[in-house]
């Protein structure tokens, strides 16, 4: 059994993955490299306590210039989350809605492949490429911290690392599974901006709005995150949710897919 | 390889009906297409051709009614579609592929490894398969089409618009593959919105029109009823007669030199009442679609 559909995808995205990758190592290169210019100013964390709790709550708990305070502000609360959900809603959305669109599903689905099967080696290739990006930031935040001598235990870097990761193919796979039900790439798209967007607003902002308090627990950022990712690491049972749910979703996209017509 | 029923028709189809919400894409179509057979699948543009192709394929599901393809229901068979091949009739390929990169990517899924007859193919269709495809010419495209829908040896080849965009050389090169793909005993079915694309070809035709399927019947019966407008341009000014009393003359026209006749089935007795004038043009029309469905529909009423 080969996965020609999934080994034509990977190679069909390396340039843009290669892209994405010298970007992201730049790009957090560049922010790790600053931390020593903030480390022991605490005036930093004077200001952030000025501020109301609301807001604070936009860079983390941490504080700014501890090492665990200063990744969690600068790079995991925000930043990392925001790449790779953009990287992988834009594949996750390409993946059958894109070919639909273009019409090569037509061609592809003449062959003798089930469209399950299809929509697993898609599923397939959104994570090998998520990985791939996720072990190249990893790397360069490990370089990092080592030649920078942070005193941050590995748990605070693998933990928000992994969560990172597997929010960014939850939210690809239901780019997918939006595709692959609707055939639409644009609806794809918007359906898990959307839904990222409302997501990552009720785990930040959920605490401190008493009504909402309770529906953070349905956000996959609380799930993969929590409220402090790097200063109190998510217990691995929440990450397993992820999973979990990211599974649940592929399944309604493959039933669904499976049954309805394709476009021209 | 696939386990087909050798002895059913290539394709059936019982009362199939699509609908796309309320737009009618196929109504109530009866169709069978025997073993062997090079059947053309005749209509103008948006009367449902490809939709009942694409429910053969399966990439759509039906309203109603049923299909078989070589003896299966295609919904209830992924391996059936080992025995087909299929040409979209808006053909959208791999662009950053070259065609042979295609070929191997479509080879890997059928389990194929020999790609000696699609090297072969291309190389009659003229086709340079190491060019990607993105760079390719509408023609050139085409026939990356035809290629992948050939190179594996299906039992049965669907073809939706297989000559459109081909220069007549090719034209005639992909006919002859047609014709050896039917002395192996393997079936065709294709579609056209021009008749004499296809009556070169095919045994037989139907004729669908708005959803409907009109006829089915021997390319020789159909070009028979067919009606053709031929334009005279006599040399003198000498008003013929006994014209209009020839078999198979539906009207007349005589304006100076100018002769203007619709004649259905055979053109002998018009040609040899011609023969008698001194002739200096003729032109006759190939016959028009419509006009094949209004002779039906004149003979129905």
């Amino acid at each position: 059994m080969s996965f020609s559909v999934a080994t034509r995808a990977l190679r069909d995205g390396r340039r843009a993955l290669i892209g994405w990758s010298i970007g992201l190592a730049v790009l957090v290169g560049f922010t790790l490299a600053f931390y020593p210019s903030i480390k022991g100013n605490e005036s930093y964390d004077d200001l952030l306590e000025d501020m109301p709790e609301a807001l604070q709550s936009f860079v983390g708990t941490q504080g700014l210039t501890s090492p665990a305070g200063y990744l969690e502000s600068q790079i995991f609360i925000f930043m990392l989350p925001l790449l790779f959900l953009i990287f992988e809603i834009g594949r996750g959305a390409a993946s059958i809605a894109g070919e639909e669109r273009v019409g090569t599903l037509d061609l592809l689905l003449a062959n003798p492949i089930a469209r399950g099967r299809v929509v697993v080696e898609k599923f397939g290739t959104l994570v090998a490429s998520m990985f791939v990006l996720g072990l190249g930031f990893f790397l360069v935040l490990l370089v990092g911290v080592l030649v920078l001598d942070m005193d941050i235990g590995f748990r605070s870097l693998i933990v928000p690392t992994v969560g990172t990761i597997l929010l960014g193919i939850f939210f690809g796979t239901l780019a997918l599974s939006v595709g692959a039900l609707t055939g639409r790439k644009g609806t794809a798209s918007a359906v898990s901006a959307l839904v990222a967007v409302v997501a990552y607003l009720l785990n930040s902002l959920a605490p401190f709005i008493g009504a909402v308090e309770p529906l953070r627990v349905v956000s996959p950022f609380y799930w993969a995150l929590g409220e402090s990712p790097v200063g109190d690491p998510v217990p691995l049972i929440r990450l397993i949710l992820v999973i979990a749910v990211t599974g649940l979703v592929l399944i309604v996209g493959i039933f669904r897919f499976d049954r309805r017509d394709l476009g021209t | 390889m696939v386990r087909t029923e050798p002895t059913s028709a290539a394709i059936r189809t019982e009362g199939l009906t699509k609908f796309y919400g309320d737009v009618r894409g196929v109504e109530d179509l009866d169709l069978e297409v025997r073993r062997g057979e090079l059947f053309g699948f005749l209509g103008p543009n948006g009367a449902g051709k490809s939709t009942t192709i694409r429910l053969l394929l399966d990439l759509l599901r039906p309203t109603s009614g049923r299909v078989e393809v070589l003896g299966i229901v295609p919904s209830s068979s992924v391996e059936l579609r080992r025995s087909l091949g299929y040409l979209p009739g808006e053909l959208s390929l791999y662009e950053d592929l070259t065609g042979a990169q295609l070929l191997e990517f479509f080879a890997a899924l059928r389990g194929v490894t020999d790609l000696g007859y699609a090297h072969d193919l291309a190389d009659r269709l003229g086709l340079d398969l190491g060019r990607p495809i993105r760079a390719l010419s509408r023609g050139n495209k085409q026939k990356v089409g035809l290629v992948q829908a050939f190179f594996h040896r299906p039992d049965l080849l669907i073809l939706d618009e297989p000559t459109s965009g081909l220069d007549p050389l090719v034209q005639h090169e992909f006919q002859s593959i047609l014709k050896e793909t039917v002395s192996e005993g393997r079936t065709v079915f294709l579609s056209s919105h021009v008749l004499s694309e296809i009556e070169h070809v095919t045994h037989r035709v139907g004729i669908i029109r708005s959803g409907r399927l009109v006829v089915v019947e021997q390319i020789a019966n159909l070009k028979a009823k067919a009606i053709r407008r031929l334009d005279v341009l006599l040399a003198r000014d000498v008003a013929p007669d006994g014209l209009a009393d020839v078999p198979g003359v539906r009207s007349l026209d005589i304006e100076g030199r100018r002769v203007r006749l619709t004649v259905e089935g055979s053109m002998d007795g018009v040609i040899k009442a011609l023969a008698a004038y001194e002739v200096d043009d003729l032109i006759s029309e190939e016959p028009d679609l419509e006009e094949i469905f209004l002779a039906y529909y004149q003979e129905e009423a």
